[in-house]
């Protein structure tokens, strides 16, 4: 349990992936949405490799402490995952994994949706359908 | 909404037309009741700013008796009358009332906002970041200023778009579906915030 909370507090404390990747490399597809409620604004960035595998996932979050962490917790899932598992990621698992108050679930989205903006960016860059999403 | 004279029945708004007696608004009534108008959402600053006048010399409270039960009740009723003015006179928040008391919130989920607007507010978010570490450079303070102009003007661009929807809505409700009026005013919320940060950043 102690590993848990541990782990829960460095997403918020050290956020893991902070940063970007070139935006016109064409493995890299980029997901910027924003959150009008509360001002939030996130990128997400992904960088496929040969195999179709995310290898890379880097994030740049404007917001409150919930939302970088959702953002740190999302990367960090991601990589290892193909773009189809990847779009399948949920809100719920974001917030279970950090223990987001119901009031945050809006952060929570926010990291489900900069995953699918940035899989669906990746797909119109390479001409295949992200009609999929 | 029709309300009657405590002391002697009449129907009345604010001042009793038969005994004089002031007549108590309900707590967290409908704005436009207090201010005796009907409820339009494209409702003019014009109006609005009489209405209030016209309101306030009803319910002054010197038209009553110092100490007397009338006095507290248009001291009460003053106020009311200011808040719900406060209300209906911005229209973004004359917007999220409409809303909300049909049931619609402004943040409901899966809201977001158009891609081109989130990545403008990354942009400007990014100088902001800079401009907070590095408070002596120049130049990132020079387009920190331009964004604050850029997004005072789309604010106001914004605003009045929400105005016209507003207007249709009243002359065709089903012209403008109260979804759209929502993702306007969302949006509006959110160029609203980006300038609040913007002038925080300027000031510090």
């Amino acid at each position: 349990m102690a590993e848990t909370e541990k782990r829960i507090a460095e997403h918020f404390e050290k956020p893991r992936n902070v940063g970007s990747l070139p935006t016109d490399d064409p493995q890299v597809g980029t997901g910027t949405v924003g959150a009008p409620e509360c001002g939030d604004v996130m990128r997400l960035q992904l960088k496929v490799n040969a195999e179709g595998v995310i290898e890379d996932a880097r994030f740049k979050t404007y917001g409150c402490g919930s939302a970088i962490a959702s953002s740190s917790y999302v990367t960090e899932l991601i990589k290892g995952k193909t773009l189809d598992e990847a779009g399948k990621v949920k809100n719920t698992e974001i917030m279970e994994e950090l223990s987001l108050p119901p009031v945050k679930v809006h952060c929570s989205m926010l990291a489900e949706d900069a995953v699918k903006a940035a899989i669906a960016d990746y797909r119109r860059k390479k001409g295949l359908d992200a009609a999929k999403d | 909404m029709r309300l009657l004279c405590p002391r002697c029945g009449e129907p009345s708004d604010l001042a009793c037309v038969r005994c004089g007696a002031a007549v108590p608004l309900t707590p967290g009534a409908d704005p436009y009741a207090a201010l005796g108008l009907a409820p339009r959402l494209g409702v003019t600053a014009a109006e609005l700013d009489a209405a209030r006048l016209e309101r306030a010399a009803l319910t002054h409270p010197d038209r009553f008796p110092a100490g007397s039960p009338d006095r507290e009740i248009a001291v009460r009723n003053a106020t009311l009358v200011n808040d719900a003015y406060r209300v209906l006179r911005d229209p973004f928040e004359r917007g999220r009332w409409w809303l909300e008391s049909r049931g619609v919130r402004l943040a409901s989920a899966g809201g977001g906002v158009p891609a081109a607007l989130a990545d403008r507010v990354f942009e400007v978010q990014e100088a902001l970041a800079g401009l907070r570490s590095r408070p002596g450079d120049a130049a990132l303070r020079t387009r920190v200023e331009s964004a604050r102009a850029e997004v005072t003007r789309d604010a106001a661009a914004r605003t009045a778009a929400l105005e016209e929807a507003f207007r249709r809505h009243d002359a065709a409700p089903g012209s403008v579906t109260l979804e759209e009026i929502r993702r306007g005013l969302a949006e509006l919320k959110y160029v609203l915030t980006l300038r609040e940060r913007i002038e925080e950043v300027l000031e510090a």
